[in-house]
C-alpha cells in the first residue's frame, strides 16, 4: 500500500518563475561529451608524460 | 555534425580532416542523443508527458547542446504545469545558443504576460503552503489549498498527485481515483498517478471482498440454517469458472514466455555486454592510472636516492672538515706544549675517522711528551702496522726504536 510519509518526501516546493530563470542562467551542466573530451585529453596527457 | 575538438564540419568519416581528431565515439553519443530526442518527441505527441521528460532528459545528459530537445523539454514541463522548470530549461537553452533560439520567444512571452506570471507564482506559493500544512498535520487546509491551486492553474499536475495522496491517506478512494484520472488525462504516462491508481485499485478490490464476506455472513445468519447455504451455491459453475481462469492463465503465460523470453534474453545479453565493456573501460583507465603512479614512484625513488647521496656527501665533507680542524687545533696546542688538550683533539679526530694516520702519530707524540711510554709505543705500533705506507712510518720507526732500545732497521724489518 502507498506509504504516505515516503511519498510526501518526493514532493518538493516549486520555484517562482524569476528564481527559475536565474538558476537557468547560472547552471553548470556536464554531459557525456564533456566526460568523453576530458577522458581523451587525460589520455593524451598520459601519452605525453610517457 | 562538427568536430568536437576544432568545431569544423565533419564529413562521412570519423577522422577530422582539419585537426585529425577521432570523432567515432562523439558521433555515437550524438546519434544516441538524437534517438532519445525522437523518442521524447513521439511521447510528447502521444501526450505521455512524463515519458517524454524522461527521454529528453536522457538525451540532454548525452548532449547538453541539443537545443531542440531542451526547448521541447521546456514545453513539456510547461504543459505539466511546471513553468519554473520550463523557464529554467529555456534559460539554459538561451545561454547555449543566444541567437535565433525559439526559447527566447517562449520566455519573453511568458515574462511579458504579467497576469500569467502572477497566476503561476500565486499557484506555486499556495502549493508550497499546502506542503507546509501537511507537515503540521493540517490536512483539511492542505486539501482546500490544493483545490485552489488546481482552480488557478489546472495544468499543475503535482497538485493533483498531492491531493490524491491525501485522499488515499484518508481512505477516500473514489475521490482519489477521480483526481488521478484527471491527472492522467493531461499526462497519460504519469508514473506517480499510475502507481497510486494501481495501489488504489488493489485497495478498492480488498474493500469489496470484505464487503462480500460480510454480506455472505449476514445472509447465512438470516437463513439461520447452516445446511441451506450449500444448496444456494452452484458448485459446478464455480469449478468451470476456476478451470477457465486456470487454462486462460496458463495459455497467456505460455504465449507471453514464448514471445518475450528470447527478447528478454537478448536484452539481458546486451546489458551484460555493455556492462562488460564499461568494466573493461574502467579497468583500462585504472591500469593506466596505476602505470602513471608507478612511473611517479620510480621517479620519486630516484630522487630519494639522489638526495641520500647528497646528504651523505655533505655529512662526509662536514666530518672531514671537522677532523682537519681538530688536527690543526691539536698541532697548535702541541706546539704550545699543552699536550693533554692536544691529545684529546687527536683522540677525537681518530675516533671520528680511523683511516687517517696523522691523529695517531700526533697522539703518540703527545704520549711521549707526557712520558706515557707504554701508550706512546702502542700508538707508534699502530702507525707501523696499519699505516705502513704513510709518511709517518719512517719517523715512527725511529722513535719506536729509541723508546724500545732496539735498532731502527730491526723495527723496519719487523713491520715491512
Amino acid at each position: 500500500m502507498i506509504n504516505f510519509e515516503e511519498e510526501l518526501e518526493k514532493f518538493k516546493p516549486s520555484m517562482e518563475i524569476g528564481e527559475a530563470e536565474e538558476e537557468g542562467k547560472t547552471a553548470h551542466i556536464t554531459d557525456l561529451t564533456d566526460i568523453m573530451i576530458q577522458l581523451m585529453s587525460q589520455k593524451v596527457e598520459t601519452k605525453g608524460d610517457k | 555534425m562538427n568536430c568536437f575538438q576544432c568545431k569544423s564540419r565533419l564529413g562521412e568519416k570519423d577522422i577530422c580532416h582539419k585537426c585529425g581528431a577521432d570523432n567515432s565515439m562523439y558521433r555515437q553519443i550524438i546519434y544516441t542523443s538524437n534517438r532519445y530526442y525522437n523518442a521524447g518527441l513521439m511521447k510528447a505527441k502521444a501526450r505521455n508527458l512524463s515519458g517524454a521528460t524522461e527521454s529528453l532528459r536522457f538525451c540532454l545528459q548525452m548532449n547538453k547542446e541539443n537545443i531542440q530537445a531542451r526547448n521541447l523539454l521546456g514545453l513539456v514541463y510547461y504543459e505539466m504545469g511546471d513553468a519554473d522548470l520550463a523557464v529554467r530549461e529555456w534559460s539554459i537553452s538561451q545561454t547555449i545558443m543566444p541567437n535565433n533560439n525559439p526559447a527566447e520567444k517562449y520566455v519573453r512571452e511568458l515574462i511579458e504576460d504579467s497576469d500569467k506570471i502572477n497566476t503561476y507564482n500565486n499557484a506555486v506559493r499556495i502549493f508550497n503552503q499546502s506542503l507546509e500544512c501537511i507537515k503540521t498535520g493540517a490536512e483539511d487546509i492542505a486539501i482546500a489549498k490544493l483545490k485552489k491551486v488546481i482552480t488557478i492553474n489546472p495544468g499543475f499536475l503535482k497538485a493533483y498527485q498531492l491531493i490524491a495522496l491525501l485522499y488515499v491517506k484518508r481512505n477516500e478512494y473514489e475521490k482519489a481515483e477521480a483526481v488521478l484520472n484527471r491527472c492522467l488525462e493531461a499526462d497519460q504516462g504519469n508514473i506517480v498517478a499510475l502507481t497510486y491508481l494501481s495501489e488504489l485499485n488493489r485497495a478498492i478490490k480488498q474493500k469489496k471482498k470484505k464487503k462480500v464476506g460480510v454480506a455472505g455472513k449476514q445472509e447465512y445468519n438470516v437463513r439461520g440454517n447452516g445446511a441451506s447455504i450449500f444448496s444456494s451455491i452452484d458448485f459446478s459453475s464455480y469449478i468451470v469458472s476456476a478451470l477457465c481462469i486456470l487454462v486462460g492463465f496458463l495459455l497467456a503465460w505460455g504465449v507471453l514466455s514464448y514471445v518475450s523470453t528470447p527478447a528478454i534474453e537478448e536484452k539481458a545479453a546486451q546489458k551484460q555486454e555493455t556492462k562488460i565493456q564499461e568494466y573493461q573501460t574502467i579497468v583500462s583507465e585504472l591500469s593506466e592510472q596505476i602505470d602513471r603512479k608507478d612511473d611517479k614512484i620510480e621517479l620519486l625513488q630516484n630522487e630519494i636516492q639522489r638526495l641520500e647521496q647528497e646528504i651523505e656527501e655533505i655529512i662526509n665533507s662536514q666530518i672531514s672538515g671537522n677532523i682537519e680542524k681538530l688536527i690543526e687545533n691539536g698541532v697548535d696546542l702541541y706546539e704550545v706544549q699543552n699536550y693533554e688538550e692536544a691529545l684529546n683533539n687527536f683522540i677525537a679526530a681518530y675516533t671520528a675517522k680511523d683511516d687517517e694516520p696523522s691523529p695517531v702519530f700526533w697522539a703518540a707524540e703527545c704520549y711521549r711528551a707526557l712520558e706515557n711510554k707504554e701508550k706512546a709505543i702502542e700508538q707508534y705500533t699502530i702507525i707501523l702496522t696499519k699505516f705502513a705506507d704513510s709518511d709517518y712510518f719512517d719517523q715512527s720507526a725511529s722513535t719506536l726504536a729509541e723508546l724500545t732500545g732496539t735498532s731502527k732497521e730491526e723495527i723496519i724489518a719487523q713491520y715491512q
